[in-house]
């Protein structure tokens, strides 16, 4: 996925630059280097990057998983996070935010690339799913709902059981694909 | 049959909208044989709607209380519009209102009388939804409103859903349930029915028919990437129709919309 944009939230300028380059040389855009919350989600938002990486340590105990979690739930936008720090108790709280990849400091051109592929070929296997499953899984749901609310002034008990078990069925999958 | 009953069907007045809902046949026949006994004897002219031809009960009802049905009907008293070969051709509630409206007008002519219509419920509502139950009750009152009638429908009690019950409060203004007689406490202008009814509809007449045709492609499962493929245009600009859809319609969800789309048989 060339042309990707990957947005950087690292504190510390000179590593932050460095994977600013790495990234370029690999084809990448950068739209922006943020190191705090505000502007890590205002370019999430304006700009829509296709990865996040983060640094989970960012200055005045700011928490880059806290950051990561809001991006994910309110842009849907996958995260790697970026750190030295890798003690269990903070690899167990990085890991309830589903991230895409985690890639510790020092790293090399290598482990970076490898990392952001995967993670954007599986961010965009994902996205295809939701997308191209959006409006088939809309009908099914609308459809039954609507069968539901009719009720039994046109259906009766026998079809209304069976919709009903599509219904919850269909919930299920959206659940699923939601959490994706 | 109580007399209260009996005596309050005889001073109806018109314009009266009345809604019978019966438990059995017995029921429905004695009724309705009421409802027309005391109108061939006010000299009202009377008509009678119905999937099925005027029952044999109904009928010795009629005769048994003195009165000569034969006479009435050659004299144009007494009608019958009998559905059954037309309910094809009025499937949908629309054109059920306008074969009504056609029949009592040819009915009315240019009579000064006052004119009974008895309308027996016989499931042709079925298939319908709910706002198109509600449409067709409000126009059905609106009728009424009208011309000069007494107009009384009759629906079995086992037929009736909830959300058609509160229809049938909504639309009449008179209801006898369990041989009782009262007004409805929930009785809504027909006008106002129909204005915040034409709403959904209205909503869907603005759409282009552009994007009518998109959203027939959503509520098919088709995703915007297919779409776009489908029409030949972009992914970008199926999803500025499918935002402007549901901005013109006040939905802010795709399941909401795909319901709204069934409900208007928009597939």
């Amino acid at each position: 996925m060339a042309n990707a944009k990957i947005l950087i939230v690292e504190d510390e300028k000179i590593v932050a630059i460095d994977i600013r380059n790495m990234l370029k040389s690999l084809g990448y855009d950068v739209p922006a280097i943020v190191s705090s919350r505000e502007k890590a989600l205002k370019v999430a938002e304006e700009a829509r990057p296709d990865l996040v990486l983060m640094d989970i340590m960012l200055e005045e105990k700011t928490d880059g998983i806290e950051i990561a979690q809001e991006i994910r739930d309110r842009f849907k936008i996958p995260v790697v996070y970026l750190t030295a720090y890798a003690d269990d108790d903070t690899i167990q709280r990085a890991k309830k935010t589903s991230p895409y990849g985690y890639i510790l400091k020092p790293f090399e051109e290598k482990e970076l690339s490898t990392s952001v592929e995967i993670a954007l070929y599986k961010s965009g296997i994902e996205r295809k799913i939701r997308e191209e499953t959006e409006n088939a899984l809309a009908t099914i749901i609308g459809g039954t709902e609507l069968i539901l609310e009719e009720g039994f002034q046109k259906h009766d008990r026998e079809t209304l059981d069976k919709v009903k078990l599509i219904r919850n069925a269909a919930n299920i999958i959206q659940q699923i694909i939601e959490k994706l | 049959m109580n007399d209260s009953i009996f005596i309050q069907l005889g001073i109806l007045k018109q314009h009266d909208h009345l809604c019978h809902i019966y438990y059995n046949e017995t029921e429905c026949h004695e009724i309705g044989a009421n409802f027309f006994i005391h109108g061939i004897k006010r000299k009202e002219k009377c008509l009678y709607i119905s999937g099925k031809i005027l029952p044999k009960e109904f009928i010795y009802r009629i005769t048994g209380s003195g009165i000569d049905l034969n006479k009435a009907r050659k004299e144009k008293d007494f009608e019958e519009v009998v559905l059954g070969m037309h309910l094809e051709k009025i499937k949908d509630p629309s054109s059920y209102i306008r074969f009504l409206k056609l029949k009592i007008e040819a009915f009315l002519k240019d009579s000064k009388k006052i004119s009974r219509i008895l309308i027996t419920n016989e499931d042709f509502s079925t298939s319908y939804n709910n706002a198109d139950i509600a449409w067709q009750k409000a126009s059905l009152d609106k009728i009424c409103s009208e011309k000069p009638i007494i107009l009384m429908n009759q629906y079995e009690i086992r037929k009736i859903g909830s959300e058609d019950l509160i229809n049938i409060f909504k639309t009449h203004h008179k209801i006898i349930l369990e041989n009782v007689l009262f007004d409805s406490p929930f009785y809504v202008t027909p006008d106002m029915i129909l204005s915040s009814l034409s709403t959904e509809s209205n909503k869907y007449g603005t759409l282009t028919n552009k994007e009518k045709g998109i959203l027939r492609h959503i509520v098919n499962g088709l995703s915007s990437k297919s779409i776009a493929k489908e029409l030949s245009i972009s992914v970008k600009t199926v999803e500025t129709h499918r935002v402007r859809i549901m901005c013109k319609l006040d939905i802010h969800n795709i399941v909401d919309l795909v319901k709204f789309a069934m409900k208007n048989r928009i597939t």
